[in-house]
């Protein structure tokens, strides 16, 4: 009820802010679009770019809308927040690290910054969990978050981190890679720590890991963190001598170097040499050497240089000129702060990135600065959320620990600016959660002094934390503090017993230790007195525990007592005395008689059931006496448990001597009836079967009948239906509003009968008129009327229906009126049939406004634009778009109509389409859409102005279906395109495109261009994810390429499965329903597409349909068939329970032979015979037999081994199977000769249902006679099947004869098979024979005759 | 003696409020029996829930049926605890 009441306000909200995005974008797009189509491709790119970017910058010294543009950022942040983390990836695994580094990997791609909290809880919990070689993978990928991305670092925690990570991964028998070097490279350079670059190469050497281009990159980078400018030029000519390419990178760290030794010429020259090698300075650069200017304060030239930067181009993002300018506070100039401030561009990622700055400055201790720095941010224009803006930068400075002095002096501030109206009592909150116990008494102090209230509980986190810190002396510290507040007695010995004192007594303290620190802090002797009372309690020590109360001056909290009381008689030795001493003290310290109290303890220590009667009397006795009452309720409850012991009346008075007689009890009623819910779950033969059941017992089936008429009525059975309308009829049975809704529907639907139906409605509608949930009813029968063509007619029924109920319609219940879609498609469709075509403009522009269909599937709508695209008549299109667009509020194709107006260079009708469209999909998703049109036609640098927007964010559900849209038509020029233009997109998920980039290398199997994808992300700093690492290696691996890195595994990093593909996805699809013949036909198909699936997906996909036992046995069945061994070993990991474990092992040994590598598993089984029972089977044999005979060798010496133990006979029986049945007598002469336990406990089913199946008379015989002396019923076995063999060869003296063999041996029809039984019978009564047997007439079926 | 009938769930109480404050505010509808607020045992915070049983079933229908709760300044959003929610509705088509 809640969520549905929501909806409707947060959809309108959402859209709101949509209108507002939209009015921003398009003050600049649509100036940007007409340009773009203006001038196609025949303008030089450079003048295009300064038109552009001049135009844009323009924009931005004049902030012509702050306000929206400021709305603009938070919006995104917020719906950044709610939706599109949604859909990039939701944290789904079991594994607790593996989950917190996918919230960090969140972390990185939503806000471009980690929680150093976040980092040391992983290290933490990576610790603890030990097995480093284990948890090594996960380590390394938190390596790269250790550097520039931790805003909230301070350099002694990095430190320690870092060295902590790398002397854990300092584990034997781990493998680095390059990037792990690489990456423990960059967080030490990011965080100031000095390198040598002579030992760091010479260490990579002695492991034998040869550097590559990233690896010199950061070296020189480390060189000229130093200004050691000779260093970085050595490693730049052992660059050029190995050929490595010198890119942009090399030369901004190049600059730096130069700068930082105050050589302005010669970091200058450098970018001369840039030009030079037709590299264009990028905004790194020009960031570069303005953060060298800021070092110095040097403020006039970095204007000098921003303003260069807009005559070359170049667009400066706020994060460039945000570390400007924390370069300028670092170092001691923040007095020109305000000269940068306002040349920030105002862009979507403003406030990210002057959130980060923020949280910089906050973290060095420059609050000043960051106050500022807060101050320019982009706040909402909704007054409820004005009072909330300021808790960011207040919560982060809580979080440092900041003097409280300077944090209420910025909030007193921000409550003036209207961006606060938090109090103290907030910053409170704010330092319990962020786990900082002292900073919190501090501000309880604060508190305190302004006269706030400062209540007992408040504390309790405090106690917590002190005690799971150890901190003694903080823990008397808070003790002090909470004695010195106004309180609740029973609050504050809450507080004394449940935390003070557990902390204490956690740290080693003992009870006079406790009693002497409470009584110096100053709590009153009642309560210090309660705290004995219960430390006593706590020991079991009832009797000083009602001494100590009984000395007068006692507080007594019912609440604790009654948490403690029971479990302390118990440990007592059943003081009953004591206990109730302590229940009378309690009453008579409260004034009052605690009934709940004296109820809860005593049915506690009765009901726990290990009293013996005599305790249980003197409990009762001490209750009397003490004159203790409880409430009459539990009187029944107790009773059941007094009556099971000895004398159980006179325990039974006393004890209703001590319940009060109270009002009568209130028994629950009993249900005659099953509830409805019981009811809606049963099926049809259920209920036929309650029907027949209660007419049996001749009870009243009305009810019954009620739900299975309602039923049969949904499922169209007309039939059935009638019936029991009849019967209930008859019964003089009322009907409900929602039979006579089932019953018009079965006339509507299924009979076609409009007047039946139009009978039920009518009588619905009058006897019931508030009911109102009969929409589809509704529907059909207009839908009938349509069909008899009668237009008006269906149009009022649908008017009718809204105008008595049109709330309905409105309702939150059908918002999403995909309930209704196929209808109302079902009702369009005949409405075409059968009526004239102007009548379906009506029919669908009547269900549109009367809201029985929004935004649902209009199909039908493409169609027609198909046409106009592919006659190109543009002004159709428009026409066509505009219509379904303002009628329907649907944009069906409008990719398609983008594309085509773009190949006409039709600038206008490209305008007014992107508005139109805009109306219904929102600015984002349309800018998108043409930011992929653009690029499909060829028009890059369009695509690219698209894309700098301002408030554009990445929209990835978007993007990805754009990447999707490329791979399917092969598209890699414009993949290529697409990834590298959305680089900067702000929230873009980078691992996300650069996998989809590899997955079209894939596709085409070029996996020397996926390895340069693989390369940009160390480059770009971003994070692989495993599934991509995943899916490169196998890429790599099909090519038998080496991997460069550690390939992670499913079941290492415990991630659950997520489709990567469509085909995964539709792959798991059907597992899930268990159409295994259309997931073969899948995996063929994408195996000849190139792009199997990998072994990791197949192994995952078994852990999903594990639940399903036939399923994963086919599922499995298949993959050894498809000789998928890599996949089953992972299956045999998954913790099977032994039934399929066994099951997955012969499949394994299937596969092995399949894939024709059945040698390396029979190697491994001869060293280790033991395991070869489990997976050995005799089909699995014949299929070694038919590919690979020489090998039975092996096996055999398997068998020979594993028979060290004896009692393993299946491994035999399997060996003994396999030679009858190819044949082999001698040799299975042999094997029973070897082995003579066989004969008595070999399993020959399966062998003798083979022979009879494959007609061998001989293997059965032979088994005869290797039973002989075995049991009756083993050797039944046999004959019963050459019974049934000769008598399927219609050869019914054979038939006789073995059976008289048979009985001659000892076995009787009692022990023999029915089924051979049967056969002989018909064989016999065919051919006029008397039966061996008699018949007995009372039985039928296989068991008819009477057994001699 | 179904005392869920008249058990409150009771939401969004903000953490300056403690467990015999609660009591006393809903003590204003009718007799409460007990009330508390969820706390998390390892760190001592308030959960912002807690439960509110009342000793009649008049009392809990009044506090429900009073529009606007506040305590501290924030608005509580409570909920009836029923023991089983019926659904009567019958499975059709719709």
């Amino acid at each position: 009820m809640l969520a549905l009441s929501q909806l409707p306000h947060t959809r309108a909200h959402r859209n709101n802010k949509m209108a507002a995005l939209a009015k921003v974008a398009r003050i600049v797009n649509l100036t940007a679009v007409r340009r773009l189509i203006g001038i196609p491709g025949t303008t030089g790119r450079g003048a295009f770019i300064t038109s552009f970017v001049g135009d844009s910058l323009r924009f931005t010294e004049k902030r012509i809308p702050p306000v929206i543009s400021r709305h603009l950022s938070v919006v995104a942040a917020i719906e950044h927040d709610k939706s599109s983390v949604r859909d990039q990836r939701r944290p789904a695994t079991t594994d607790p690290i593996s989950r917190q580094l996918q919230v960090l990997d969140l972390q990185v791609q939503r806000w471009g910054r980690v929680d150093n909290e976040e980092v040391t809880n992983i290290i933490a919990a990576m610790e603890k969990a030990g097995e480093v070689s284990s948890q090594l993978t996960k380590a390394l990928m938190v390596l790269p978050c250790l550097g520039a991305l931790m805003v909230y670092k301070n350099v002694v925690l990095v430190g320690e981190v870092s060295s902590q990570l790398t002397t854990s991964s300092h584990a034997p028998g781990v493998s680095y890679n390059v990037s792990h070097y690489n990456a423990a490279l960059r967080v030490q350079l990011e965080n100031a720590v000095k390198v040598n670059a002579a030992t760091f190469l010479a260490n990579m050497e002695s492991n034998q890991i040869i550097p590559n281009r990233i690896t010199y990159q950061l070296l020189i980078a480390c060189y000229c963190e130093n200004g050691d400018i000779d260093g970085a030029s050595k490693i730049l000519e052992h660059m050029k001598s190995q050929n490595l390419s010198i890119n942009e990178v090399v030369f901004n760290m190049l600059i730096k170097g130069h700068m930082k030794i105050g050589d302005i010429e010669g970091a200058k020259s450098v970018m001369e040499t840039m030009r030079g090698s037709e590299l264009d300075p990028s905004a790194e650069t020009y960031k570069t050497l303005m953060c060298g200017y800021a070092e110095r304060g040097d403020v006039d030239s970095i204007q000098q240089v921003l303003a260069n930067a807009e005559t070359d181009g170049v667009v400066l993002h706020p994060r460039h000129l945000f570390e400007v300018l924390f370069d300028l506070v670092y170092h001691g100039h923040p007095e020109h702060m305000s000269v940068l401030l306002p040349q920030i561009r105002m862009t979507r990622s403003y406030n990210q990135d002057a959130a980060n700055c923020m949280f910089r400055l906050v973290t060095h201790g420059h609050d000043d600065a960051a106050l500022q720095v807060y101050l320019t941010m982009e706040k909402p224009s909704s007054p409820e959320q004005q009072g909330h803006l300021g808790r960011v930068l207040l919560r982060n400075m809580v979080l440092k620990q900041r003097p409280l002095e300077k944090v209420l002096e910025f909030m007193e501030r921000l409550k003036k600016e209207g961006l606060s109206t938090d109090n103290i009592n907030m910053l409170g909150l704010w330092a319990i959660k962020f786990d900082k116990p002292d900073y919190t008494l501090q501000i309880f102090r604060k508190m305190k002094e302004q006269d706030m209230p400062v209540k007992p509980h408040y504390f309790w986190p405090v106690f917590r934390s002190f005690q799971a810190s150890g901190n003694r002396e903080g823990v008397y510290e808070a003790l002090k503090e909470l004695a010195g507040i106004v309180k609740v007695e029973n609050e504050t010995v809450i507080t004394l017993y449940r935390y003070a004192t557990v902390a204490m007594q956690h740290l080693g303290d003992d009870v006079d230790t406790i009693v002497a620190k409470l009584q110096e802090a100053g709590f009153s002797e009642p309560s210090v007195n309660c705290i004995r009372v219960m430390l006593s309690l706590k020991e079991g020590n009832l009797a000083q525990a009602a001494n100590i109360a009984a000395c007068g001056d006692t507080f007594l909290s019912p609440s604790l007592l009654k948490a403690q009381l029971a479990a302390a008689y118990a440990k007592s030795n059943h003081d009953a005395v004591s206990a109730m001493e302590l229940l009378r003290l309690t009453q008579e310290v409260a004034g009052e008689k605690l009934l709940d109290l004296n109820s809860s303890v005593i049915s506690e220590i009765l009901q726990n059931g290990s009293l013996d009667t005599q305790q249980v009397d003197q409990l009762l006795d001490a209750c009397i006496e003490k004159g203790l009452h409880m409430f009459a309720g539990i009187k029944a409850k107790l009773t059941k448990i007094l009556e099971t012991h000895d004398e159980s009346s006179r325990l039974i008075e006393k004890l209703n001597k001590i319940a009060l007689m109270g009002g009568e009890e209130r028994r629950a009623m009993q249900q005659v009836n099953l509830p409805a819910k019981e009811f809606m779950r049963k099926s049809v033969p259920q209920l036929e079967k309650m029907l027949e059941e209660a007419r049996s017992h001749n009870a009243n089936t009305k009810a019954i009948e009620k739900w299975l008429l309602s039923k049969c009525c949904a499922s169209g059975d007309v039939e059935r239906s009638n019936q029991l309308k009849a019967s209930l009829d008859s019964q003089g049975f009322v009907y409900n509003a929602e039979l006579l809704r089932q019953l018009g529907y079965l006339a509507a639907r299924t009979q076609e009968d409009l007047g039946l139906a139009l009978k039920y409605k009518q009588q619905m509608e009058s006897q019931h008129p508030d009911f109102s949930t009969y929409v589809s009813l509704v529907l059909h029968i207009a839908q009938l009327q349509l069909k008899a063509g009668a237009v008006p007619d269906a149009i009022q029924t649908l008017r009718d229906y809204s105008e008595r109920h049109g709330d309905e319609l409105k309702k939150g219940g059908f918002s999403d009126n995909y309930i209704l879609a196929d209808i109302c498609e079902s009702l369009l469709a005949t409405c075409r049939e059968h009526c004239p075509p102007e009548a379906s403009t009506e029919v669908v522009k009547t269900l549109f406004d009367l809201g029985y269909m929004k935004r649902g599937t209009f199909s039908m709508l493409t169609q027609p634009i198909k046409a106009h695209i592919e006659k190109e008549d543009a002004a159709g299109m428009l026409k066509i778009l505009e219509q379904t667009v303002t009628e329907f509020g649907r944009a069906p194709m409008f990719s398609d109509i983008f594309r085509a107006l773009i190949h006409k260079e039709d600038a206008d009708r490209l305008q007014t389409a992107v508005d139109l469209v805009t109306t219904v999909h929102g600015e984002m998703n349309v800018l998108l859409h043409l930011v992929f049109a653009f690029i499909e036609c060829e028009k890059v640098k369009q695509a690219k102005k698209i894309l700098e927007t301002p408030g554009l964010r990445a929209v990835m559900s978007v993007l990805r279906d754009g990447c999707q849209r490329f791979y399917n038509s092969n598209m890699v020029k414009e993949m290529d395109q697409l990834v590298d233009i959305t680089k900067d997109l702000f929230a873009i998920d980078r691992d996300e495109m650069l996998f989809q980039q590899i997955r079209l290398c894939a596709k085409n199997g070029d996996y020397t261009k996926a390895l340069d994808v693989y390369a940009s992300y160390e480059e770009q700093n971003v994070l692989p994810r495993t599934r991509t690492l995943r899916y490169l290696a196998k890429l790599l691996q099909s090519h038998d390429q080496e991997v460069p890195f550690e390939v992670p595994t499913t079941a290492q990093t415990g991630e659950q499965l997520r489709a990567d593909s469509a085909e995964e996805e539709q792959a798991i699809k059907f597992l899930k329903a268990g159409d295994i013949n259309a997931f073969l036909t899948l995996k063929q198909k994408s195996e000849s597409d190139g792009a199997a699936f990998s072994s990791d997906f197949l192994a995952e996909l078994a852990r999903i349909i594990r639940g399903d036992q036939k399923t994963f046995k086919m599922y499995t069945y298949a993959l050894a068939e498809a000789g998928e061994v890599d996949s089953l070993l992972v299956i045999r990991q998954q913790n099977l329970p032994n039934t399929l474990d066994h099951f997955v092992h012969q499949r394994i040994f299937n596969a092995y032979v399949k894939a024709g590598r059945v040698e390396e598993l029979l190697d491994y089984l001869v060293e280790n015979p033991s395991l070869l029972h489990k997976y050995l089977t005799t089909k699995g044999l014949m299929k070694l037999a038919e590919t690979q005979p020489h090998l039975i060798a092996k096996v055999e010496l398997a068998v020979e081994k594993s028979n060290a133990d004896v009692t393993r006979l299946d491994v035999v029986t399997h060996l003994f199977n396999y030679y009858c049945l190819t044949d082999q007598m001698d040799k299975a002469d042999q094997v029973i000769t070897k082995y003579p336990l066989l004969r008595d406990q070999m399993r020959v089913m399966f062998l003798c249902r083979e022979a009879e199946r494959q007609n061998k008379e001989d293997i059965l015989k032979k088994l005869v006679d290797v039973m002989k002396e075995s049991s009756k019923r083993r050797l039944s076995m046999p004959y019963s099947h050459l019974i049934n063999l000769k008598c399927r060869e219609n050869d019914w003296q054979a038939a006789m004869g073995y059976f008289r063999e048979a009985e001659s041996n000892g076995v009787t029809v009692g022990d023999m098979w029915n089924v051979a039984l049967l056969s002989l019978e018909e064989q016999l009564l065919n051919n006029s024979q008397p039966l061996p047997w008699k018949v007995c007439s009372t039985h039928t079926g296989p068991s008819f005759m009477e057994r001699i | 003696m179904s005392g869920n009938l008249r058990r409150l769930f009771v939401g969004n109480i903000p953490w300056t409020v403690s467990q015999f404050e609660l009591k006393q505010y809903f003590a204003k509808f009718g007799p409460v029996r007990s009330a508390s607020i969820i706390f998390d045992d390892k760190t001592g915070i308030s959960k912002g829930y807690g439960f509110v049983s009342f000793a009649n079933r008049d009392a809990l229908s009044s506090t429900v049926n009073h529009s606007d709760h506040e305590l501290d300044g924030a608005k509580l959003n409570l909920q009836a605890v029923s023991p089983k929610q019926r659904n009567t509705r019958i499975d059709t088509d719709e």
